[in-house]
């Protein structure tokens, strides 16, 4: 069976990911971790590039936040630890549309992620990718659900 | 009309409508109207570069510029973030309302798209520590920081070329728009903090370990540049207070653009190994555009396109200076929401120049008031209304705090209404008073 697993590097989707691999342990996954990266905008990558200095030293301060890379390797290890091999995918855009694009071009049987991700900070928007992705998408979907953890 | 007014007129509004839908670089748009008049004769390359490009704007911008990337390079913003929120007691309530009047101040003196670019990222990091929702904080700091920048001449780009172009000083705005952006940003504060303390706090189960580490004296990087850079941005402002008395009563040519050139070259002389660094991160790209586009205005000014477009309104409007000043204020406002409020103070630059004088038509003074009031303020109300509101806003979505146009323009529209019709009210009691 070909699933997505959907990771935007969140305790969200980890609890997701975890879920979605105790749930399918054992059984025979053609599995893909996607993460979408979202739009870059010029004006700001050039004021970014401008005070990268201070940016980076705030990132120190506050954290380090993990790379793209580092997100679905992640993911891809939670995965494997139940005897899950994945392979990744990265899209560019709406984290919504790019599921859903997803989706229509490869044949999932199944798709796991978080009921909130990164957004979930944002109350009001509140499972906003999970919502859209349930409604609209042709295919069983795997809604992860928890309380709040941002 | 004739044929070189009706080309000078289209490359103008190619070039507007070009830098509003944001498909391809604003400063190559601009550069690329500059170009078109000289291909098609309006003006010659020495014609631009000699009359109509104003150098004084431009270099008063460069010391700016230096000066801001010196206390960028040192750590300036984020210890100041974080030296307010630590005095606050990381109250998110606090942060709230503390935050945004922090902006206003410092993008009364500064570029307000490095003040958001930093405050939004603080802001974010702050919230996530603290577990509040940022948005509304955010939102609320661009509305501050737009209003703020009202309130000098260095504030905001449509009050330096208001104000350089027309002959205005750094103590002209702080007397005429300084009490009016103190009390439109009191209003807009009370305003978002009434629409949004509800939903603010997620969660109460605080990240205390990772707060107590958080030492603002950890932000800054260089020490000796964050002095040096302090003390050439206090000189600068003190240069801008004083140059007009300086100019007159010594007759030293202390101008404007001087004042913040003077600390930025010294900066730049005595930086060491620093100053090619700090030199590579000045906003070139900015300074590029606003030279194109100031070609781009000065066809409109040759051809004659803007003195109609003065008579015009001034013969609309005679003898009804209110009405007149309160079209000025709201119709810069809602432009400047729509598109970017360069070219649009750049060509009112010039509409108010060439009414100024005629009969029945009010002051120069306080058309530019109502103007700069109007263009800055009204930025706030959509996320690409300033350059600052594009920078906290995709600031914001590249972290995953997804903010969109509908909550933006919700939280935003309340706060920029109120501090319009107080700077409208303000602008009244000024005619009404003769205080101009």
């Amino acid at each position: 069976m070909k699933v997505l697993f959907c990771t935007d590097g969140s305790p969200m989707s980890r609890l997701a990911l975890e879920t979605g691999a105790r749930l399918l342990k054992g059984r025979r996954v053609d599995g893909v971790v996607l993460h979408v990266l979202p739009e870059v905008d010029e004006r700001l990558e050039h004021y970014e590039r401008l005070h990268e200095t201070e940016l980076k030293q705030i990132e120190k301060l506050f954290g380090e936040k993990e790379g793209t890379l580092q997100v679905v390797t992640r993911a891809q290890k939670v995965l494997a630890e139940a005897g899950l091999r994945t392979r990744r995918k990265i899209r560019r855009g709406d984290p919504a549309e790019e599921i859903l694009k997803e989706i229509r071009k490869e044949r999932y049987s199944l798709v796991v992620l978080g009921s909130h991700g990164k957004r979930g900070l944002n109350r009001l928007f509140l499972g906003s990718v999970s919502q859209a992705v349930s409604r609209l998408a042709p295919i069983s979907i795997l809604v992860v659900k928890a309380p709040f953890l941002e | 009309m004739n044929t070189s007014t009706a080309v000078a007129v289209a490359i103008f509004l190619i070039t507007y409508v070009g830098i509003g839908m944001e498909k391809i670089n604003r400063t190559v748009v601009a550069g690329a109207g500059a170009v078109a008049l000289m291909m098609f004769g309006i003006l010659s390359l020495q014609e631009a570069v000699t009359t109509y490009v104003h150098w004084e704007t431009v270099g008063l911008l460069f010391g700016m510029f230096t000066l801001i990337v010196v206390l960028s390079e040192a750590g300036f913003f984020a210890y100041m973030a974080l030296m307010v929120a630590k005095r606050l007691h990381y109250d998110p309530y606090r942060i709230f309302v503390v935050f945004p009047f922090v902006t206003a101040f410092l993008s009364a003196f500064m570029d307000s798209i490095t003040v958001m670019l930093f405050f939004a990222t603080l802001t974010y990091e702050l919230a996530r520590l603290l577990r509040f929702d940022p948005i509304p904080v955010v939102v609320a700091e661009v509305c501050l920081a737009n209003i703020g920048g009202a309130s000098t001449l260095v504030g905001d780009p449509p009050n330096v070329i208001l104000g350089l172009m027309l002959g205005f000083s750094f103590n002209d705005f702080v007397i005429h728009n300084g009490p009016t952006a103190v009390i439109a940003s009191l209003a807009a504060v009370a305003v978002a903090y009434w629409d949004s303390r509800k939903g603010l706090v997620l969660s109460t189960d605080l990240d205390r370990d990772a707060l107590s580490k958080m030492e603002p004296t950890g932000a800054v990087k260089d020490w000796r540049l964050f002095t040096m850079g302090l003390i050439a941005f206090g000189v600068a402002v003190f240069f801008l207070v004083i140059h007009n008395w300086v100019e007159h009563t010594f007759h030293i040519p202390l101008t404007a653009p001087l004042a913040p050139l003077i600390p930025a070259v010294a900066l730049l002389v005595l930086g060491g190994h620093r100053t090619e660094a700090i030199l590579r991160k000045i906003d070139y790209e900015v300074l590029l555009f606003f030279i194109g586009l100031f070609v781009v205005v000065g066809g409109l000014e040759k051809t004659g396109a803007i003195q109609a477009l003065a008579d015009l309104i001034a013969n609309f409007f005679r003898d009804q200076h209110l009405a007149l000043l309160s079209t000025l204020l709201w119709f810069s406002a809602v432009s400047s929401a729509i598109v970017d409020n360069v070219p649009f103070a750049l060509s009112m630059a010039y509409v108010i120049r060439d009414m100024a004088g005629q009969t029945g038509v009010p002051a120069l003074s306080i058309m530019v008031w109502a103007v700069s009031l109007g263009t800055d303020i009204g930025g706030n109300g959509t996320p690409i209304g300033a350059s600052a509101n594009v920078v906290a806003y995709t600031s914001m979505e590249k972290k995953g705090v997804r903010i969109g146009w509908g909550r933006w323009m919700r939280l935003a529209i309340p706060p920029t209404l109120v501090a319009l019709v107080i700077s409208n009210l303000g602008i009244a009691v000024k005619l009404a008073l003769k205080f101009f």
